[in-house]
């Protein structure tokens, strides 16, 4: 494993611990609910995988349709992304047209960090569910995506994405609507919109997959499933809590909320967080503040 | 190298590959560009109407509908032994390889039409699994002979217990987690190719049939025949040289054993009487009439 503080700046490196702590967030609670509700917390993760891939992708949707964007491939892996840019992803980009996006992803720092911390089965889970749902989301359902060569996969050297989206699959009225060449009128994108950034991007990211796993595991299952996200949490925040005081002496920082804010993806006081205004449903904020925070303090000593 | 008893099974695939070109052709010419939505959806339904046949052939056998029994145990399946696969994972709930020759792309590319494959491939396979797992499985199709250097096609097919529902998990899996199990053997003999590949066909055109039919109305069922009709020509033209290759006569024999339709459309699996009038007239007609031509 590469040493990350010799290779990168500490904007990068803020990046890089935001996307190490969102991408363990999901795998540890994942693995909980598997390891405490058997197949129907498997089950379960997958749907709450699904519906978090499927609200990332309509809201992406939703941010190109403001800016009067095409919902086409080439402008969903090229305007905007919600993903932050972490450095040490490397791709190959084959093809990108407005029906298709053909790439080979050659560096994921996700599946890496899964395979090294034992979780390579979640971020298999998490490759399977998440990105289907995502693109074919975006486009209303119509995207066909092709991800049958994952670095989660056992024996795959790369990822090989074929996600495509045929102007033959879509009804009339969505035509104009996802490729120019028919909508004759058309006056093009009406602003820029803004790559996400790595506190805000993973932030929201990590809010929302944790939130519909509160969700799906509130509608399946009683105290049990509660049980199992309280002791997801608590896992967690020790995770957390650990890998903050590496990065902090790593990079020769104090320890402080100001660090932690930069560095770990949720905020350190929820109340001020304006994700929650959309998503505090199903007591999830109420569960994050009883069973993560108070952990995280107390390992922190803050 | 593959035997000399498997070179009809070979023609029977490349025969139906004939057939699918064409009655796609025959629709291209008549429809345009708006017809590719019937080849797709076409297509897809074929698929379904596959996979669910081969869930319930397993389910009376009291075999476990998943993955490795699809692959290894195909029933009413016919598998051309020229296709060549790279198995990477295979168990019960994963199929992943490599295809490393197909002959329906050899013989698409061969006669100028390998802009059909894509159409197929996207859809045909996955809506074989789609219906085999009860819609919750996944089929995805990563690379493609077709795109510029890249020289296989890679296939992730996907039915994880816990997406299917509690009371559909006994009749598929033998449990929560699958154990990697042997590769299916590369040729897997079929006690009747003719059948089999006859049951695909017809599949195919009664596919083709309800989504014309569904787009443009009856009327517009005239580009299957013509679909047909161009198909039993390109066959004959096709099995003559095949004869040469096989030192045997093109003639009833021989057509009764390379082709799965042949001069005199037998109706074996019940299809309605205007789809096998379809077949009988455009079909095996026109390839009577053309085998009188040849001899």
């Amino acid at each position: 494993m590469e040493n990350i503080y010799e290779l990168y700046t500490p904007e990068e490196l803020e990046m890089i611990h935001n996307s190490d702590q969102y991408t363990m967030f999901y795998a540890i609670m994942g693995q909980q609910l598997i390891d405490e509700l058997g197949i129907e917390g498997e089950s379960a993760l997958r749907e709450a995988t699904r519906r978090y891939g499927k609200d990332r992708g309509a809201y992406r949707r939703q941010r190109h349709l403001d800016a009067n964007v095409k919902i086409n491939m080439k402008n969903l892996f090229s305007i905007g992304s919600d993903l932050p840019a972490d450095p040490r992803f490397h791709g190959d980009q084959l093809r990108l047209i407005p029906e298709e996006r053909n790439t080979h992803t050659l560096r994921c720092p996700m599946a890496e960090l899964w395979i090294e911390e034992g979780y390579r089965y979640v971020g298999r889970l998490y490759c399977e569910e998440f990105h289907p749902a995502c693109y074919s989301s975006y486009a209303f359902g119509y995207t066909k995506v092709g991800l049958a060569k994952t670095l989660t996969q056992i024996g795959d050297e790369y990822c090989a994405f074929n996600i495509v989206l045929r102007q033959e699959d879509l009804p009339e009225e969505l035509k104009p609507v996802c490729f120019e060449h028919f909508d004759p009128y058309y006056t093009g994108q009406t602003h820029s919109i803004p790559k996400a950034e790595a506190k805000t991007g993973f932030n929201l990211l990590t809010l929302r997959v944790y939130y519909y796993m509160v969700e799906v595991v509130k509608e399946r299952f009683g105290q049990e499933g509660i049980d199992a996200l309280i002791h997801g949490l608590e896992k967690a925040a020790h995770y957390a809590a650990d890998h903050l005081k590496i990065a902090a002496e790593k990079m020769g920082r104090t320890l402080d909320v100001a660090f932690v804010d930069a560095n770990y993806p949720l905020y350190w006081n929820p109340d001020e967080d304006p994700v929650w205004e959309q998503y505090n449903r199903h007591g999830a904020k109420e569960l994050l503040k009883e069973a993560f925070y108070p952990i995280l303090k107390k390992d922190l000593g803050l | 190298m593959n035997r000399i008893d498997q070179v009809a099974t070979q023609n029977l695939q490349d025969c139906w590959s004939i057939v699918y070109k064409n009655l796609a052709k025959s629709i291209l010419q008549v429809r345009g560009k708006d017809g590719e939505v019937v080849i797709r959806r076409a297509n897809h339904l074929c698929g379904e109407k596959m996979g669910q046949m081969e869930r319930e052939n397993y389910l009376k056998e009291g075999k476990l509908a998943n993955l490795q029994t699809y692959f290894t145990t195909p029933v009413s399946r016919c598998i051309d032994p020229r296709f060549r696969i790279q198995w990477q994972l295979f168990n019960e709930q994963e199929a992943v390889f490599d295809v490393i020759t197909c002959p329906i792309y050899d013989y698409l590319l061969k006669t100028g039409a390998k802009d059909l494959m894509i159409s197929f491939c996207e859809e045909y396979h996955h809506g074989c699994i789609m219906a085999y797992t009860k819609g919750v499985g996944q089929c995805t199709f990563s690379e493609n002979f077709v795109y510029m250097g890249e020289n296989s096609c890679r296939f992730g097919c996907y039915y994880r217990p816990s997406n299917a529902k509690a009371e559909d998990r006994p009749a598929s899996f033998s449990g929560e987690r699958a154990q990697e199990a042997p590769r299916p053997e590369a040729y897997i003999p079929c006690e009747n190719p003719q059948k089999a590949f006859a049951l695909w066909g017809e599949m195919l055109l009664t596919s083709y049939m309800q989504e014309i039919t569904a787009r443009y109305g009856e009327a517009a069922i005239c580009a299957l025949s013509e679909g047909l009709k161009a198909a039993a020509h390109e066959t004959i033209a096709y099995l003559k040289q095949r004869t040469i290759s096989l030192r045997k006569p093109l003639d009833e024999a021989f057509l009764a054993e390379h082709t799965f339709w042949g001069t005199q459309f037998a109706n074996q699996f019940d299809l309605p009487e205007e789809v096998a009038k379809l077949i009988e007239i455009n079909y095996c007609r026109t390839l009577k009439a053309d085998l009188a031509r040849y001899q």
